[in-house]
C-alpha cells in the first residue's frame, strides 16, 4: 500500500482556494518535503490528511484507507501534528504522553521512557507543560508521534522554535527514522532543512503544486550553471553566444556564467574556446540550491513536473 | 473500553484543574453558609413555607433537603455549568482537539467519555453539598427522627436514606443543566458562553413555569423536576413524580447531548 495518495484535492474557505486540485504520492521509505510560502495551503493539506478537516473535492488515502471517511481507524499506522503540537498545560509532559497512549489503546511506561529519551526530554518529563519552551513542546510533539510506532510520520514545520542544535538533532532524528523504514512527510519553509533530509519534494504555491518529484530532477529541469574564467572574457562571451546548447551567458567581474543544456554541449563549448585561442583558467559547475529553485518556481513560471 | 479510558483521563484532567476545585469549593461554602445562617436565625424566621423547613431545628436531617429548594434557581446551575460548560470548550482553548483526534480513539468515545466525566463532576458537587450540609446540620441539631410533610414521623436512620435518595432524584434535573452546558461548550467552543447560556436556560425554564395559564404543562417543565424529591417526604404521589422526573429529564438531557454529538462528530478542526 502506498503511504500517501492524494488525488484532485480541493479545499475552499469562502472565496479563498486554499488547496487547488492537489495530487500527491508519497512512496514507502520516502522523506518527502512539502514546501511552500506561508499561506500556500501546506497545513490545510496536512489537516485533511490527518482527518481533521473535510475536503470540498478529491480523495485521500493513507495506506489505502480514507481518513476523511473512516476517521481515527484510518490513522492506525500514522502519526504527526499540524502547526505547533498542542498539549494540556496543567499536566506534565509525561502525563500528556500517558493520556495519548491511553487514546492509542495503552502505551507501556517503558515505551514512554524510550520516546522521552529519544527527544531529549527525560529530565523535564515530570514538569508541567505550562513551563515548557516552544522547542520543548516541539520535541514532545515528536515523542507523542513516535509513541504510536507509526509507519508514516506527518510533520508540519517540526523545526519551528528549535535552536540550531535542536534543528540538527531533529534532522538526525528524521534521517534515523527514515533509515528504519518510516516514511516521513515533512512540511517546512526552511529550504536548507528539507534539502538535507528529503529525497523527494513537492513545491506548493497558492494552493497548487508547481513541482513534484525528486530533487535531482528538479535541479536538472533548470539546467546546470557553470562559471568559466578565461584569459579573454569578451572573446569567450562571443564564443558562448555562437555555441549551440549554451545559453543565459553573461559576464560577472570577468567571469563568464552560462547554462549548458547537456554535458555534450558543455564539452563542445570548451573545445570551441580552445579553437578560438581562449585559454581556460578554471571551469566550475554551480549546483542550484533548493532555495534558488524554490524562488524560481514560486515567483516565476512553473517547471515541468519531473516525477 | 476506549470510552472507559477517555473517562478515566477526563477525571484526571478535572482533578488537575483549578476550575474543578472552585466548583466543589463553592458548593461546600454554599452548604456551610446555609447551615450557619439557619443556625443563627430565630425560630420564627425559619423557611417554614418550604417542605421540611419547619423541621430544621428538630433534626439535622431536615436541612440538606431544604437546601435543595434554594439551590435550584441559581447555585446548582452555576456550579454545574462551570465545569460542564468548559469540558469541550477547553479543548478548543488549548487547541488540543487536533492532538486527540489524530489518535486511535474515535470521536464517539471521546464525546461519551467527556459527557460521563461532566456527569460525575455534577454528582460530586451534589455529594459535597449534601455531605457538608448534613455534617453541619447534624452537629447543630442532632440525629433525630423527622416529621414529613404528610405528617408522618420517620425514624432517623430511614430519614437519612431519604435524604440520600432526595439528592439522587435532584441529580436528574441538574444533569439536564449540565447537558445543556455541555452542548453549548461543544458548539460555541467558548466556556464563558456555555456558562452564561446554561444559566439563561435554567432561568428561562423558571420564567416559563411562572407564566399564568399553562395549566398541567408546568408539571413537565424542568422546575417541577427540581421539586420531585419532595415526594419522598410525603408530598404528592412519590413514585409517579419521580418516574416523571426520570423520563422528562432523560428527554431534556438527551436532546442537547444528541445535538452536540451530531455537531462534534463532523466538525472540522481548522486553523486555530
Amino acid at each position: 500500500m502506498v503511504p500517501v495518495e492524494v488525488r484532485g484535492l480541493v479545499k475552499r474557505y469562502g472565496r479563498v482556494l486554499a488547496v487547488d486540485d492537489v495530487d500527491l504520492t508519497v512512496e514507502r521509505g520516502d522523506v518527502y518535503g512539502y514546501l511552500g510560502p506561508n499561506g500556500a495551503g501546506k497545513t490545510t493539506t496536512l489537516r485533511i490528511l490527518l482527518g481533521l478537516i473535510r475536503p470540498d473535492a478529491g480523495s485521500v488515502r493513507l495506506f489505502g484507507r480514507d481518513p476523511v471517511g473512516e476517521g481515527a481507524r484510518a490513522l492506525d499506522d500514522v502519526a504527526g501534528f499540524v502547526e505547533e503540537p498542542a498539549f494540556y498545560p496543567y499536566l506534565s509532559g509525561r502525563q500528556n504522553l500517558e493520556l495519548l497512549g491511553t487514546l492509542d489503546g495503552g502505551s507501556p511506561a517503558v515505551r514512554i521512557d524510550e520516546v522521552l529519551e529519544l527527544v531529549g526530554l527525560p529530565d523535564r518529563a515530570r514538569d508541567r507543560l505550562g513551563g515548557y519552551s516552544q522547542g520543548m513542546r516541539q520535541r514532545l510533539g515528536i515523542a507523542a508521534s513516535l509513541l504510536r510506532a507509526p509507519q508514516l510520520l506527518i510533520l508540519d514545520e517540526p523545526a519551528n522554535g528549535l535552536d540550531p542544535a535542536g534543528i540538527r538533532d531533529m534532522r538526525a532524528l528524521i534521517s534515523g527514522l527514515a533509515r528504519e523504514g518510516i516514511t516521513v512527510l515533512y512540511s517546512s519553509h526552511l529550504l536548507g532543512e528539507v534539502e538535507e533530509v528529503c529525497n523527494r519534494v513537492a513545491i506548493v504555491d497558492h494552493g497548487r503544486i508547481v513541482f513534484e518529484g525528486r530533487l535531482d530532477d528538479l535541479r536538472q529541469s533548470f539546467g546546470e550553471h557553470h562559471r568559466v574564467e578565461t584569459g579573454d572574457p569578451e572573446r569567450a562571451l562571443a564564443v558562448a553566444r555562437a555555441s549551440p546548447g549554451v545559453g543565459a551567458e553573461r559576464l560577472e567581474g570577468g567571469i563568464l556564467r552560462f547554462e549548458a543544456e547537456s554535458r555534450d554541449a558543455l564539452d563542445a563549448f570548451t573545445v570551441a574556446l580552445g579553437a578560438a585561442g581562449v585559454g581556460i583558467r578554471s571551469l566550475t559547475t554551480e549546483r542550484a540550491t533548493l532555495e534558488d529553485l524554490f524562488f524560481r518556481l514560486t515567483e516565476g513560471e512553473p517547471a515541468e513536473a519531473a516525477a | 473500553m476506549k470510552t472507559a479510558g477517555v473517562y478515566r483521563w477526563e477525571l484526571r484532567k478535572l482533578a488537575a484543574q483549578k476550575r474543578t476545585y472552585a466548583g466543589l469549593g463553592a458548593a461546600a461554602i454554599y452548604a456551610l453558609a446555609f447551615v450557619i445562617v439557619l443556625t443563627i436565625k430565630t425560630r420564627n424566621s425559619l423557611p417554614s413555607d418550604v417542605p421540611l423547613g419547619s423541621q430544621i431545628r428538630n433534626s439535622g436531617l431536615a436541612l440538606p433537603p431544604v437546601l435543595l429548594v434554594f439551590a435550584s434557581i441559581f447555585g446548582a446551575p452555576l456550579v454545574t455549568a462551570l465545569v460542564a460548560g468548559d469540558i469541550v470548550a477547553s479543548e478548543d482553548n488549548h487547541r488540543t482537539l487536533k492532538t486527540i483526534f489524530t489518535r486511535s480513539t474515535g470521536r464517539g468515545s471521546i464525546y461519551a467519555g467527556k459527557a460521563l466525566a461532566a456527569a460525575s463532576y455534577v454528582a460530586a458537587v451534589l455529594a459535597v453539598t449534601g455531605g457538608v450540609s448534613l455534617v453541619g446540620a447534624l452537629l447543630s441539631w442532632g440525629f433525630h427522627p423527622v416529621r414529613t410533610t404528610g405528617g408522618a414521623t420517620v425514624a432517623a436512620g430511614h430519614a437519612l436514606g431519604l435524604v440520600v435518595a432526595a439528592y439522587a432524584v435532584y441529580l436528574l434535573p441538574v444533569l439536564v443543566i449540565a447537558s445543556f452546558a455541555f452542548f453549548l461548550s461543544t458548539v460555541t467552543r467558548n466556556s464563558a458562553a456555555a456558562l452564561v447560556g446554561a444559566l439563561l436556560f435554567a432561568l428561562g425554564f423558571q420564567l416559563v413555569a411562572a407564566l399564568p395559564g399553562i395549566g398541567s404543562v408546568k408539571h413537565y417543565l424542568l422546575p417541577a423536576q427540581f421539586n420531585a424529591w419532595e415526594s419522598l417526604f410525603g408530598r404528592g404521589d412519590g413514585d409517579a413524580l419521580i418516574a416523571r422526573a426520570a423520563w422528562t429529564c432523560a428527554l431534556y438531557a438527551g436532546i442537547p447531548l444528541l445535538a452536540g454529538w451530531l455537531y462534534f462528530r463532523r466538525r472540522d478542526v481548522a486553523g486555530d
